[in-house]
């Protein structure tokens, strides 16, 4: 552990005066029903996670299907409960909480969703979606209540006249314009985006991702910007995040993750995305890993990568790696760099 | 020369809607040749679908037609052939491979059962050989224990493993032609890599051609030979890989290209295609990429376009190819 003690007080120089959002040491647990052998049990999604965002900061969080990215950002909302750490908004003690100061502290941290409809109810128009978290929270009279829904629609880049409209009335980008607006209505902190472009097809995600760069610019917001696509986060990501289960095994401004990944599973992600260009496509060092991400409910011992590794020693089978700094600035989780 | 593997010739579909018949491909032409992989490529309800759905005589029955065109498999008339005998030739000489493995496997059977039963449909024989046969092509695909994995059922699998027993089966009967339609969409880049790097020794080895459906321009440029870029229903272009890339020739090629966000460090603003595709049913007169191209003229918004050959061997339909000089990628 020689040099963990470094690697923890690594402040990041991208972010100014205090951090918007921080997590410290999270760990969520799901308790497994029995199968057929009734063999419950508990699952570690989230284990030990450390992070933190800046105003104006997007953090990017990456890594594969089943990593634990959900998990970690319903967590920092409390959609669903932390068994362990701490998730602290502009200082506050989230994970302390009762249930009235974490209402109030709702207004300040929203999610963007894959799948519109998930907040855009069918049955209404969608002026009255966006209105629903103002009723909640702000009880603003009829006048003063379409004013801010038509204000929103704006700022999302729809016409205001479009609130008496039925979601089924919209393309699959302008229904995620939607969300934003909706999430947006009450001035929040901090945006969980969780594949909130993963659907769209490249242009209507490229005007999305535009529009979120926008709005952080115009209303200071900060985001934790959930994503499997990795040219994605490179371009809308301050610093990223990787995830493997449920650990972050890097992290780090993103132009040295991209640039001089520190972590085998980073280079190994990296190097499976295939570039647009079949002549530089066929150039490109290939690291193909082999299986898949084990089962979270039986993490292997030692580092949770070793399993697929290409660059496994002994000391990986048995003893998990600290967070040490990474060479080039942040924090890498590997016996390659103790 | 004789005839590409796959010949579809001026192909148009349309489909039933409350307001009537609406056409849904119109005039769609490629080939394909023996051990080529082709993408297909382009926006959501461009027609990728339908078109790999009309080559393996899929469309429903109700509420679809075939209003011309031709789709012949190494000669044979595909359109209008009769459907047991259209079912006798999915799984044997074509046979597919689709973006979510679950729909197309029973949860109820054992994967090698899956296997061996489509084994034993086209191919008769044994119970016990169809097995054999089934548990050698999991091998194949880099199923572990694949002797006793073939007793799995599909629930059992990963996305990644499920998409490989999809691929077994697709090959299990050794098709001239697989069409795989968004075969990795789901799937994590990793398993994704995995994948591609199977389906390209599939080919190596066995000489498989496959028409390859995505709306990633990398993975077309990872796997693909040459490329079919579909827009709201027409084929645009038509080119040999290195060559689209490099010198695309028609707009939305070029629009494409230049939307894909790279992994390299980012310059400036993403860029965009203004608008959205058009439904169908309310295509745009003249070209239909007129009202979202950055070169039109007002020629473009009347005029009819063809698809025309150019001296490189591809196509485009665009009335402005032979004075623009489109960009690539880098
Ligand atoms: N409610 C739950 N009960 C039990 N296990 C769960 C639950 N939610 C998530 N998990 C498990 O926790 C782990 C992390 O899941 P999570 O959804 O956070 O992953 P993810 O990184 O967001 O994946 P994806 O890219 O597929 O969205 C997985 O093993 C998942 O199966
Ligand atoms: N069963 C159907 N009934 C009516 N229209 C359909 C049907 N299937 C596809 N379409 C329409 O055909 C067009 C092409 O769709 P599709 O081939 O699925 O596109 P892609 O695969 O390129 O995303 C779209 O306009 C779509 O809405
Ligand atoms: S600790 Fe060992 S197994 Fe883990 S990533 Fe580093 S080298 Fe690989
Ligand atoms: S025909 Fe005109 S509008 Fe159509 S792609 Fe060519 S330049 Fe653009
Ligand atoms: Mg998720
Ligand atoms: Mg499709």
């Amino acid at each position: 552990m020689t040099h963990a003690a470094e690697a923890e007080t690594h402040v990041d120089p991208t972010v100014p005066g205090g951090p918007v959002a921080e997590v410290e040491d999270l760990d969520v647990e799901f308790t497994l029903r029995g199968g057929l052998l009734g063999r419950g049990g508990t699952l570690r999604a989230v284990r030990g996670v450390d992070l933190h965002i800046g105003e104006r900061e997007t953090l990017g969080l990456v890594g594969e299907s089943g990593s634990g990215k959900s998990t970690t950002g319903r967590a920092m909302l409390r959609l669903v409960e932390p068994t362990r750490g701490r998730v602290r908004l502009d200082g506050e003690d989230v994970t302390a909480m009762g249930r009235g100061d974490l209402r109030a502290a709702r207004r300040r941290m929203q999610m963007v969703f894959q799948d519109p409809y998930s907040s855009l109810d069918p049955s209404m128009v969608v002026g009255e979606s966006i209105a629903e978290p103002l009723d909640t929270h702000e009880g603003l009279d009829r006048a003063a209540r379409s004013a801010r829904v038509a204000e929103l629609l704006e700022h999302v880049g729809l016409r205001g006249a479009y609130a008496q409209r039925y979601p089924y009335e919209f393309s699959g980008g302008q229904r995620q314009r939607l969300a934003i607006a909706r999430a947006i209505a009450l001035n929040p902190r901090l945006l969980v985006c969780d594949e909130a472009v993963s659907a769209l097809d490249v242009s209507t995600q490229n005007q999305i991702l535009n529009l979120l760069e926008d709005l952080q610019e115009r209303f200071g917001l900060s985001y934790l910007f959930i994503a499997h696509d990795l040219a994605v986060v490179r371009h809308i990501a301050h610093r990223v995040a990787v995830m493997y289960l449920g650990e972050i095994v890097e992290t780090a401004p993103t132009d040295r993750v991209f640039d001089d990944p520190a972590h085998p599973y980073t280079r190994a992600l990296l190097s499976a995305v295939p570039v647009p260009n079949p002549r530089r496509q066929r150039e490109r060092e290939r690291i193909i890993l082999s299986g898949e991400m084990p089962d979270a409910a039986n993490p292997p011992p030692g580092c949770c990568f070793h399993t697929r590794c290409p660059q496994v020693m002994d000391v990986c089978r048995s003893v998990a790696p600290p967070v040490v700094a990474a060479p080039g600035g942040g924090t890498v989780r590997c016996h390659l760099h103790t | 020369m004789s005839e590409p593997l796959l010949v579809v010739e001026d192909l148009s579909v349309e489909f039933a809607t409350d307001t009537g018949w609406v056409q849904v491909l119109d005039g769609v032409t490629f080939g394909v040749d023996r051990g080529e992989t082709v993408g297909l490529v382009g926006e959501s309800g461009s027609g990728k679908t339908v078109t790999s759905l009309s080559i393996l005589g899929l469309l429903p029955p109700e509420g679809s037609r075939v209003t011309a065109g031709s789709i012949r498999l190494d000669g044979v008339e595909l359109v209008g052939m009769p459907k047991r005998r259209l079912e006798a030739m999915r799984g044997d000489e074509i046979s597919m491979i689709f973006q979510e493995p679950m729909t197309s496997l029973d949860p109820a059977f054992r994967v090698g059962d899956q296997i061996a039963e489509v084994v034993r449909r086209h191919r008769g024989g044994s119970r016990r050989e169809a097995w054999k046969r089934a548990v050698e092509v999991l091998e194949t695909v880099g199923i572990a224990n694949a002797g006793s994995r073939a007793r799995s059922y599909p629930h059992e699998f990963s996305g990644g493993m499920r998409q490989r027993v999809m691929i077994a089966m697709a090959l299990s009967c050794e098709p001239k032609l697989i069409i795989a339609d968004e075969p990795t969409t789901a799937l994590d880049v990793t398993i994704q890599a995995q994948v591609l790097d199977l389906l390209r020794s599939m080919r190596d080895e066995f000489g498989t051609a496959v028409v390859f459906v995505t709306h990633d321009l990398g993975v077309v440029a990872d796997i693909c030979d040459r490329a079919v870029v579909m827009y709201a229903g027409q084929v645009v272009e038509r080119s040999e890989i290195d060559a689209l890339y490099a010198t695309p020739h028609h707009p939305y090629t070029e629009a494409l290209l230049s939307a894909m966000p790279q992994l390299v460090a980012r310059t400036g603003r993403l860029a965009t295609i203004p608008g959205s595709t058009p439904p169908a049913g309310s295509m745009p007169a003249g070209c239909r990429f007129h009202p979202r191209c950055g070169h039109v003229r007002d020629r473009c918004r009347d005029t009819l376009v063809a698809e025309r050959r150019l001296d490189g061997g591809g196509t485009s339909r665009c009335l402005r190819v032979s004075d623009l000089v489109l960009k690539g990628s880098a």
